[in-house]
């Protein structure tokens, strides 16, 4: 027997060996995409998991009705609509007596974010029982304190001019906390409320709305057709120009990118059929035409 | 009785004659909608498009070397005309789909051959649908990771051996893109080696080849063709892609073929050239019309050769 077809020649050795480091290619390759995939997993979820918390701040509030409503009609516009600034500020007087003079008041006003007192004429609204009374209310505080305390701002780090928290913010959020005043709570907001300026009081709601209408639009119209279709290319259609077209062009029609159904969406729906802009429908509109040719070609597959 | 007519010999009657041909045409109206769309994307696309060849020469969107798109306000300003040379945005666009092509196909191929011919079924069943996951995360998703954790990553491991690296690389985009790419090119790959006829192995083995022998002499060469083919579905994807670009890429066109640099793309110009107020006969709106004609014509160039390799590979050993 000639040599090299012997299992233990040094040619089978080597041919064995490049056996197993091609499998090994083969794992490598596979290792780096699911890893690439948990990096990704894990590195948004820890960028994203502080906005399920948010920073909220105790005020004890009088709501003196003086100051809320003072010719006591109740109404609700006025109610929500009245100065509501003068009162919080009272309430963290009661911790800061010493932000006495209108620099220093403003300053502390600005721990509170700015939808706090908005919150507070929600609140005073939907409960006007609530004028003449005394109570500890949680209301948000400003992003710069939430990302304080969150630890996203070092103090040591950053010289005081680089920051917009100065030291003496600091000091007075410290004192809150040591109080009990100041504490990470659920973001509630974060999933009742729109967009907004402050990113404190922002929230997901609209935009979920907006891809839930415009997932039901596109759902309503292209799962019927989409079905549809595929029930006539597989069931019906004899081979024939007619079919043949119709099967190439959904295949090509899977790979047009997404960007180009945009502009046929302008095109056509906004500027030809004057639809109204930014509305579900339209986008719904385009989105089933996007994944028709998808549905059509996995139901029929499977 | 009526029950012993014998049915066997009845004529279909008129009605369900009319409701099965009532059915066929509202069926084959559905099939009708994917036609009508594509007229739709080629009509509007061109028609916007001759608007505006009708105000730049054809000639100067492609080939002019320079894209700054701005509109006059008023008739005397300075740079009132703007350059709408189409050639930075394809290099840029080539630039980014080249990384992530060089990310893609070693990635792609040596897990589709991994799976199709050495993994056990037990593996096959965990790792494939893992694979597929990647393929259904959003482009979104992936553009915000390039551009928050993978752009500072290489821009800062670009300092550290003294390198310049733009915030807005190429690499960054095309590389976060190469890993999108992975499951498209392994799934039809692997489907593509799965139908490699088992007697060309069964020859092969029978030669005293080994396993790897067999695959990267045998196997693979025949799948040749069909890989070509999802090797081009894969760039014709990385050519439209957008989102990533988008959030990971830059604004400004920039003629270089440096992966270090910020480049822009066709996709990230037709966003930005449409997001904001427009008038919308202005050469500025009608350029992004015509840069998608350009690239859909680019990319369903590059589907319709890589289908037909497809078909006619799947042919040859059905």
């Amino acid at each position: 027997m000639p040599d090299y077809l012997l299992t233990t020649s040094p040619q089978m050795a080597k041919r064995h060996a490049r056996h197993k480091r091609f499998q090994w290619y083969g794992r490598i390759a596979i290792g780096i995409s699911i890893s690439f995939m948990l990096l990704m997993f894990t590195a948004i979820f820890f960028r994203g998991i502080g906005a399920f918390q948010k920073t909220m701040v105790a005020v004890d509030v009088k709501f003196t009705e003086s100051q809320i409503d003072p010719s006591g009609t109740r109404d609700e516009a006025t109610l929500k609509q009245a100065n509501y600034k003068p009162i919080l500020l009272q309430g963290l007087q009661q911790l800061v007596p010493e932000a006495t003079d209108r620099r220093e008041r403003n300053q502390l006003y600005k721990i509170l974010s700015n939808g706090a007192a908005f919150d507070l004429g929600e609140r005073v609204a939907n409960d006007p029982d609530l004028i003449g009374t005394s109570k500890r209310v949680w209301v948000a505080a400003s992003s710069e304190v939430d990302l304080y305390v969150k630890g996203k701002i070092d103090p040591v780090e950053i010289p005081e001019d680089l920051r917009r928290l100065k030291d003496q913010d600091i000091a007075w959020v410290e004192r809150f906390r040591e109080s009990g005043q100041l504490k990470k709570k659920f973001n509630t907001t974060f999933f009742t409320t729109g967009d907004s300026r402050e990113p404190e009081m922002a929230g997901i709601l609209s935009a979920a709305l907006g891809s839930f209408f415009s997932l039901l639009i596109c759902f309503l119209i292209a799962f019927p057709l989409g079905i549809l279709t595929a029930v006539y290319l597989e069931e019906y259609a004899k081979k024939s120009r007619l079919t043949d077209m119709i099967e190439v062009n959904i295949n090509n029609l899977a790979a047009v990118p997404s960007i180009v159904f945009g502009l046929l969406g302008l095109a056509i729906f906004l500027n030809f059929f004057n639809l109204p802009r930014s509305t579900p429908l339209v986008g719904g509109m385009v989105l089933a035409l996007m994944t028709l040719p998808t549905i059509i070609i996995a139901s029929r597959s499977i | 009785m009526e029950l012993s007519q014998d049915l066997t010999l009845r004529r279909a009657s008129r009605s369900s004659q009319i409701r099965e041909y009532a059915i066929q045409g509202a069926l084959i109206a559905c099939s009708l909608v994917a036609i009508f769309t594509t007229i739709g994307i080629v009509a509007s696309l061109a028609f916007e498009a001759i608007r505006f060849f009708a105000k730049i020469p054809i000639g100067s969107f492609l080939f002019g070397l320079e894209w700054s798109p701005q509109t006059a306000i008023r008739a005397d300003q300075v740079g009132a005309t703007g350059a709408f040379g189409i050639l930075p945005l394809l290099t840029g666009t080539l630039l980014i789909s080249f990384i992530a092509m060089s990310v893609a196909t070693p990635l792609g191929l040596l897990s589709a051959v991994y799976l199709a011919e050495f993994a056990n079924t037990k593996t096959r069943n965990i790792v494939k649908p893992m694979l597929e996951l990647l393929a259904g995360i959003p482009t979104v998703v992936y553009g915000f990771f390039a551009a928050l954790v993978v752009a500072p990553l290489i821009r800062g491991g670009g300092a550290e051996v003294g390198l310049q690296i733009s915030s807005e690389s190429a690499l960054a985009a095309g590389s976060v893109m190469g890993i999108m790419l992975v499951p498209f090119i392994s799934s039809l790959s692997d489907d593509v080696i799965n139908a490699v006829p088992q007697a060309l192995r069964d020859a092969s083995y029978g030669m005293g080849a080994t396993h790897t022998e067999t695959v990267t002499q045998v196997v693979l060469p025949a799948a040749t063709p069909g890989i070509i083919g999802s090797l081009l579905l894969a760039i014709s994807r990385a050519i439209g892609e957008t989102m990533i670009v988008v959030m990971a890429a830059g604004l400004a066109a920039n003629l270089t073929a440096n992966p270090f640099e910020a480049v822009t793309t066709m996709t990230v110009q037709i966003v930005t050239l449409l997001t904001g107020d427009q008038e919308f006969d202005s050469a500025k709106t009608l350029a992004a019309f015509a840069i998608a004609l350009y690239l859909l014509v680019l990319t369903l160039g590059l589907n319709i050769v890589a289908l037909k390799l497809v078909d006619k590979y799947k042919k040859k050993y059905a």
